[in-house]
Formats: C-alpha cells, sequence, structure tokens
C-alpha cells in the first residue's frame, strides 16, 4: 500500500503540489491521509533591527564640512610650509652674511691685539717698558727689591706727537 | 511559446524587417502608443526616403497574424514613382563601431604609453629632470686654528674669495684686465697673458686660470660685480696669521691647498684638515629659486679640523723674539735660538729663531731662514756640556761638593792639547764650582776620567742628548753622541768639554731643565692638547719623565752652577738678573752642518732662575763670527730672564747667593 502510494506519488503530473494534499490512484482520488500539523513551536528569528531614521541632511554637510576642511587645511599647510622656506632661505643668507661679518672682525681683533700690534701702538703712545718692579710678600709685608722707574727711549715720534700738541 | 519564438528571432539579425515586426509586437495591456515609442530607435523617422527598400517583398506573415500595423503604410505607395537614384545612406552604426575601435585604439595606446612612463621609464625620467632642480651648496670646513696656551690666535682660517678666468670665455680681455687690475691689485701686464686664450702643456686650450687666491670677500663681491664674462668668484680659505713673524718657525705655513708645508702646520696636518662636505637639494626657477620642502636634500656632513693649543705664551714668545733678534743683530749673528721651558712640565713657552721670517708670506724667505734653529740646528755644545760632566760625577759619587781638582794650564789627550781659557798657575786646585765658573777645560776633562767614558756616554743618554726629544715639529735634528767604543785618542779631551758631540740647542736646555727639575728630565714638548671641533679638549700625551740625578745632587749642581754668575771674574756674569738668583752656564762651540764645522763660533748660555727654586730655564745660541757665550748669549739670557719672571710674577726669593770657594 505505502509503496503503491509512494509509486503513485512521485508520478509525474502536472499540478504535483495537489497530489501530495490528496493522492490519487489513476484518475481515482483516494481518500485524503490527514496531515496531522507537527506541533512545532513557533520559530524565532533574529529580527532585523529597526531602521534607524536620522536626519540625512546633517550628516551629508557634516562629510562636506570635513572634506572641505582637510582639503583647506592641507592647502593652509603646503602654503606655511613653502612660505617658511622662502623665510629660511633669506635667513640663511642673513647669517651667511653675519658670519662673514663676524668673522672679519674677528680677524681684525686677532690683528689689534697681536703681541706685534699691541707694541707698536704702545710705542706710538710714548709707552717704555716697566723698570723692575720691588715685591711686596703678602703675610709679613716684607719688600723684595727696589723698584726702579722705566728707563727706556720713547720713541721718537710720540715725542714729536707730544710736542707738536702742546 | 519560446520554443516557438526562436527562428524568428534568430533571422530577426540579419532581416531589419524582421526584427522591427518583433519589435512592432504590442503586449495585451499596452497602448499602440506605447509600443511606438518602444520602436527601434535606429530607424529614420522620415519614411520617405525608405521608400525604395519597403518595396522589397516582405518576409512571410507571422503565423500568428496578430501583429497589427505599426503605422499606416499610405506614403509608401508613393516611393516607387520617385525615378531618382536614393543617395548614399549614412551607416550609423558601422560608423559607430569605426569609432569605437578609434577611440579603443587611441585609449589603449594612452594607456600603453602612460604605463611605459610611469613604470618603465619613470625613474629615468625623474632623475634627468632631477639634474635641472638641484642645486649643490659647499659646506665649509675650515682648518683648525694653532692657540697659545691663553687661548689667543696664532694662526687661523679666514673665509676669503679666490677669482679665476676661463681664457675660452672671455670677449675682451683688455678691458677685463683693465677692470679687474685695481681691484685685485694686480698690474694688467700681469693678468693679460691669463686672460688671453692659451694652450695647457698638453696642447689643449686652457679653461681655468688662477687670477688671485685669498681675496677678501668685499673685493670677490666687486669682482662678481663687474659681471665680466669668463671670470669667476669662488670660495676660498685663508691662513691668517695675526702675529706675522710670531712663532713662525714653529707653526709654519700652509700651501695653496691649504696643506701644511712646514712646522707644525705640516707635523699636524691631520689633526688640523678640514674636509668641507656639501648640500644637494631641489630649488625651482628664478624667484622662486629656493629650497623646495621636502624635496630631495642630500647632505654630506663636513669635517670640521680640530685646533691645537700650544704651550706657548704668545706675549713671551713676542718678547724673546724681539730680544733674541736685537741681540743677534748686535752681534751680527748668522742664527740664534732661545728656548724658553718650564721647569716643572717641560712645556716650551717660547721657542725663538734668528733671523726670523714673516709667515703670512712665507715664500719670500730663503728655505733655510724658515727651519726652526731651536730643532733644526746642531751644534757642537761646547762648554754647557761641563754642567753634564759634573752632574754624571755628583750622582756616581766621583766627587763631592768640596772636592778640588788640581788644574794645569794645558792637558794632552791623543793628538790634541787642550787649555784653559783662564789661565792658573801650574798646580792650582781649583774647586768644582770654580771649574764651572771658571769654564776649566782641564778640569772638566780630569773628572771625567775619573768618572770613566762609558758612564759619560750613558749620562749623556740619560740627558737627552743624540735623540731627538719629540718636541713635536717635523725635521727635528737627533744630534750625535758617540759611544766610547768609537773614540779616539782626543775625543777623552774634547767630549767632556762638549766638542765632538752634535746636539740641538733644545736638547741641551731639556737637559738643564732636568737639572733645574730636581734631576727629573722631562720631554719638552710645544703641544698642549687637541681641540676638537665640538670644542672637547683632548690633552696631548703625557711627556716622557725618567730621573736623571737625585733631587739633592741636581740641588748641589744648581748652587755650583750659580758660582758661573756669581764669582766676580766668572765667565757668565753678564747673564745676572738684577734681584734674583740666577744658576747657568756659559759655552763657546762650533755649528756643524753637513758633517763639517762651520766657520765661527756657537756661543750660548743656559740658565735657569730663581737659583735655589728654579721656575723657568732659558737657552741662549748663537751662531757669530767669534765671541764667548759669556759676551755673546750673556746678556740676551739676562733679559729674556728678567722679562720671563716678571711677566710671570715671580718674586725674588730673597735669599742670598752663597759665597764660593774657588782656590780651597
Amino acid at each position: 500500500m505505502t509503496t503503491v502510494h509512494e509509486q503513485q506519488r512521485r508520478a509525474p503530473r502536472s499540478g504535483g503540489r495537489t497530489a501530495e494534499r490528496f493522492p490519487t490512484q489513476g484518475s481515482a482520488a483516494l481518500q485524503p491521509v490527514e496531515v496531522v500539523p507537527e506541533q512545532e513551536p513557533p520559530r524565532l528569528q533574529v529580527a532585523p533591527p529597526a531602521p534607524v531614521v536620522t536626519p540625512r541632511a546633517p550628516f551629508v554637510l557634516l562629510v562636506l564640512t570635513l572634506v572641505v576642511a582637510g582639503v583647506l587645511g592641507i592647502l593652509v599647510l603646503n602654503t606655511k610650509i613653502n612660505e617658511n622656506a622662502f623665510r629660511l632661505h633669506d635667513l640663511q643668507e642673513q647669517q651667511t652674511a653675519l658670519d662673514q661679518q663676524e668673522q672679519q672682525l674677528e680677524r681684525e681683533l686677532a690683528d689689534r691685539e697681536s703681541p706685534g700690534s699691541l707694541a707698536a701702538a704702545a710705542r706710538r703712545l710714548g709707552l717704555v717698558p716697566a723698570g723692575n718692579p720691588a715685591f711686596i710678600r703678602m703675610p709679613d709685608g716684607r719688600v723684595i727689591g727696589v723698584p726702579q722707574p722705566a728707563s727706556g727711549q720713547p720713541s721718537i715720534t710720540s715725542q714729536q706727537q707730544n710736542s707738536g700738541g702742546g | 511559446m519560446a520554443a516557438g519564438r526562436t527562428p524568428s528571432a534568430r533571422n530577426s539579425g540579419r532581416e531589419r524587417s524582421g526584427l522591427s515586426e518583433a519589435k512592432k509586437y504590442t503586449p495585451r495591456g499596452r497602448t499602440v502608443r506605447e509600443a511606438a515609442r518602444g520602436r527601434d530607435p535606429f530607424e529614420p523617422a522620415l519614411e520617405v526616403v525608405k521608400a525604395g527598400r519597403r518595396n522589397q517583398p516582405q518576409p512571410p506573415p507571422r503565423q500568428r497574424g496578430r501583429v497589427p500595423p505599426a503605422r499606416p503604410r499610405a506614403p509608401r505607395k508613393v516611393a516607387p514613382a520617385l525615378p531618382v537614384l536614393p543617395p548614399r545612406l549614412a551607416e550609423p552604426k558601422r560608423r559607430l563601431r569605426v569609432a569605437t575601435v578609434l577611440v579603443a585604439v587611441l585609449f589603449t595606446t594612452v594607456s600603453l604609453r602612460l604605463v611605459q612612463l610611469q613604470v618603465t621609464d619613470a625613474n629615468e625620467f625623474a632623475a634627468a629632470g632631477l639634474a635641472d632642480r638641484l642645486h649643490t651648496v659647499p659646506i665649509a670646513a675650515p682648518r683648525g686654528a694653532i692657540y697659545d696656551r691663553t687661548g689667543a690666535v696664532l694662526a687661523h682660517s679666514v673665509e676669503a674669495r679666490y677669482v679665476y678666468v676661463d681664457p675660452t670665455m672671455i670677449e675682451n680681455a683688455a678691458d677685463a684686465a683693465a677692470k679687474l687690475s685695481p681691484l685685485l691689485g694686480i698690474p694688467p701686464s700681469q693678468l693679460m697673458p691669463k686672460l688671453l686664450p692659451h694652450d695647457r702643456p698638453d696642447g689643449r686650450p686652457s679653461q681655468f686660470e688662477w687670477l688671485a687666491r685669498s681675496v677678501d670677500i668685499p673685493t670677490g663681491e666687486a669682482v662678481k660685480a663687474l659681471n665680466l664674462k669668463g671670470i669667476g668668484v669662488r670660495r676660498d680659505e685663508r691662513r691668517e696669521v695675526p702675529g706675522h713673524d710670531l712663532a713662525a718657525n714653529l707653526i709654519g705655513f700652509t700651501g695653496d691647498d691649504l696643506h701644511g708645508l712646514a712646522g707644525l702646520e705640516a707635523r699636524y696636518d691631520d689633526v688640523l684638515a678640514g674636509v668641507n662636505g656639501e648640500r644637494t637639494f631641489e630649488i625651482g626657477v628664478g624667484d622662486l629659486a629656493k629650497e623646495i620642502p621636502g624635496g630631495y636634500n642630500r647632505e654630506t656632513p663636513a669635517q670640521q679640523g680640530a685646533s691645537l693649543r700650544l704651550t706657548l705664551d704668545r706675549d713671551l714668545q713676542f718678547e724673546v723674539q724681539h730680544l733674541l733678534s736685537t741681540h743677534m743683530r748686535k752681534v751680527n749673528a748668522t742664527f740664534g735660538a732661545a728656548v724658553v721651558l718650564e721647569v716643572g712640565t717641560g712645556a716650551v713657552l717660547a721657542q725663538a729663531s734668528y733671523p726670523p721670517y714673516d709667515a703670512a708670506d712665507p715664500f719670500e724667505a730663503p728655505p733655510a731662514q724658515r727651519g726652526d734653529a731651536a730643532t733644526g740646528i746642531v751644534v757642537d755644545p761646547g762648554s754647557v756640556h761641563k754642567a753634564i760632566v759634573v752632574g754624571a760625577c755628583l750622582q756616581e759619587g766621583v766627587i763631592t761638593p768640596s772636592t778640588a781638582v788640581a788644574v794645569e794650564p794645558r792637558i794632552r789627550k791623543g793628538d790634541t792639547t787642550f787649555e784653559d781659557s783662564h789661565w792658573h798657575p801650574p798646580g792650582t786646585r781649583l774647586t768644582v764650582p770654580g771649574i764651572l765658573a771658571y769654564s776649566s777645560n782641564v778640569g772638566t776633562i780630569k773628572l771625567a776620567d775619573q768618572l770613566g767614558p762609558q758612564r759619560l756616554y750613558e749620562y749623556q743618554q740619560r740627558f737627552g742628548l743624540g735623540t731627538a726629544t719629540g718636541v713635536g715639529l717635523p725635521g727635528e735634528a737627533s744630534g750625535l753622541v758617540q759611544p766610547p767604543a768609537n773614540w779616539s785618542g782626543s775625543s777623552y779631551g774634547s767630549v767632556p768639554i762638549g766638542h765632538g758631540i752634535a746636539v740641538t740647542p733644545l736638547q741641551m736646555a731639556a737637559a738643564y731643565n732636568a737639572i733645574a727639575n730636581n734631576g727629573v728630565w722631562i720631554q719638552p714638548h710645544l703641544v698642549d692638547a687637541t681641540i676638537s671641533p665640538g670644542g672637547v679638549v683632548v690633552p696631548a700625551p703625557m711627556p716622557v719623565t725618567r730621573q736623571v740625578l737625585s733631587p739633592e745632587n741636581a740641588a748641589t749642581l744648581r748652587q755650583m752652577l750659580e758660582a758661573v754668575v756669581v764669582v766676580p771674574d766668572a765667565t757668565g756674569t753678564t747673564a745676572a738678573v738684577p734681584g734674583y738668583r740666577v744658576a747657568g752656564k756659559t759655552g763657546t762651540g762650533q755649528r756643524v752642518d753637513n758633517g763639517h764645522y762651520v766657520k765661527g763660533e756657537v756661543a750660548s748660555f743656559i740658565g735657569m732662575a730663581p737659583a735655589d727654586a728654579p721656575r723657568y730655564v732659558i737657552a741662549v745660541f748663537a751662531h757669530t763670527a767669534g765671541g764667548s757665550g759669556g759676551m755673546v748669549a750673556g746678556p740676551a739670557f739676562s733679559e729674556m730672564m728678567q722679562f720671563t719672571l716678571q711677566h710671570y710674577r715671580v718674586p725674588p726669593t730673597g735669599s742670598r747667593p752663597p759665597t764660593f770657594t774657588i782656590y780651597p
């Protein structure tokens, strides 16, 4: 019975869906099988989240603002960097010039404070080397040696200048 | 349904009318207007021109037969009447295909080229373009400076400019020479040969000639402002010596490439020399010729030269040079040398040579004049050597301070007879201070006989004779001290009195420094420290020291040497310094040049002061036509020592020199 029934159920026929419910044998309808619906528990599904409804305009505005601000920011940054490159260049040139000036002045200073220049300047002023000094020993205040006046001859040119000025 | 439609759908690809027919199918529920709206868009709207084709036999009607006529057919019946050939019609579809292919080819080519440029050859192109934008700036690494012990500049490098010419680029040589001459201070007659096109020795045209080196920066800018074609101005470095002849013989000078050629500049060239670096970066064009931030940027760091700090005292050096020159001119000396050593450290405070030269213009002076006399000239020390004999005898216990020696007027050693310059009656007994005070040859030879040649030779070596001191100068002579095995018969007489041995003035000064320094010989040295570019001071290695005499014997010897200055008719009375106790010894030797004695005599005086607590040792050597150490070198020593003591504010010790017993 069951096998026949199975065969019959598999027989290709139009309206197959109806054939499940209502079994037939040839063209004869059989007693319909009581289909006892299985007692299934109500199926639980994860429901999709409730659609979030937000106003679209502020979001678009925000994105646009960010984009524009970003572009402008990069533009400003680049401009500043380039501006600074120019300033840097100018300052470096200035520094080079000042370095050279400093070097020049240091050179002059070294020339002027060299012993030869100092001695010549002293002679121009009519100075002469000092004579022997006396030393005073500090703890006991004893004087060692006899101070002597300078005995050198002042340079002739300094004397001439002095007499001319006087 | 689908199966029935297939054949006609297949045909419709070729038969336009078939497609049209198919498209004319209007499904149920749609209006004719809607159907018409969905008609073939390529079908021309004007039906008139299609008349010729419409006459063609229609395909067999569809089985369905339900297709309603899409549009009225009335105009078609008029068309066959046209006798004119229809114009050749454009075929939009073909055009479109061709255009599509063309555009596709175009874009493919462009993309291929783009890929080629961007991927395959990109680096090559980028590199080719980069070279045009690169700008290189040299980073100067000046040569290190040379300072004295106080940090005052003795030699330093300053930035300058050099002017060069490319003779092949010159347009008007005469005009250029006339304009450059006043700026560079060179007569046009000297400029012209360089400016006119000429060939180099190898036959190729010269494209570079120095016009002026070490030009001041303002002058360089002025030359640049002339804007002459073919004339260029570049960065140069100039070695400045503010003192000119101040310590010139020690410092030396540099050549055109700024490498040392003589003196300390040559000896410490690897320390002083700097290596220029350079910075290469991208720049724009014109007003934008500034560095492009974030662009190519490569920097080769400059390696600055380190600086030297010498033990010299600039002021003392100046005065010693001045005094030496004054006295040497007075006695008409061919050369003179003076060394001031600091007792206790062995530092060279001053080291002068006569005649001096100007280090700022070194090539004006003859080469012999540019050397350092105190280390480069070898002399027979003469009687200054007697202090070494006496010191050795004291240390070896051969004599005591109270020893007296019988002095004959003359003594014969080998084939030579040695006489005393200060005549004593035969049989006179002289104390050791007396031998030194009168510089008795006979007495010294007798002392040396008691000491023995081997021990004398050892003490000569221990006092540093015959070995270069390593003071820090290039070309320092080592001198020569013969071992007793090489002695001839007369050597037993000549060596003790300082003949037949070769020393430099500095070696003798160092030997006396050992006597002053309680018997400890200290290697004399000129370089105090090396200062790295970052300012880190690296002290020079400690000088070599060795104990030669015991402190007691050194003190005894110092006291004996005072007799040379103190005893009324002694040889060194001219060396006395008012207010101070001086110990020293005169000497008269000869100069050795290329193994031969040179005419004339080398007078010398080496002394120390204050004698009871020596601070400074000064040695003065002078080569003159004739003259004893006391006459020639004594006065110079006296003035130098007086200045040195006052310069360093050394008070007199206040003690009185002992009274010497010459004839016991």
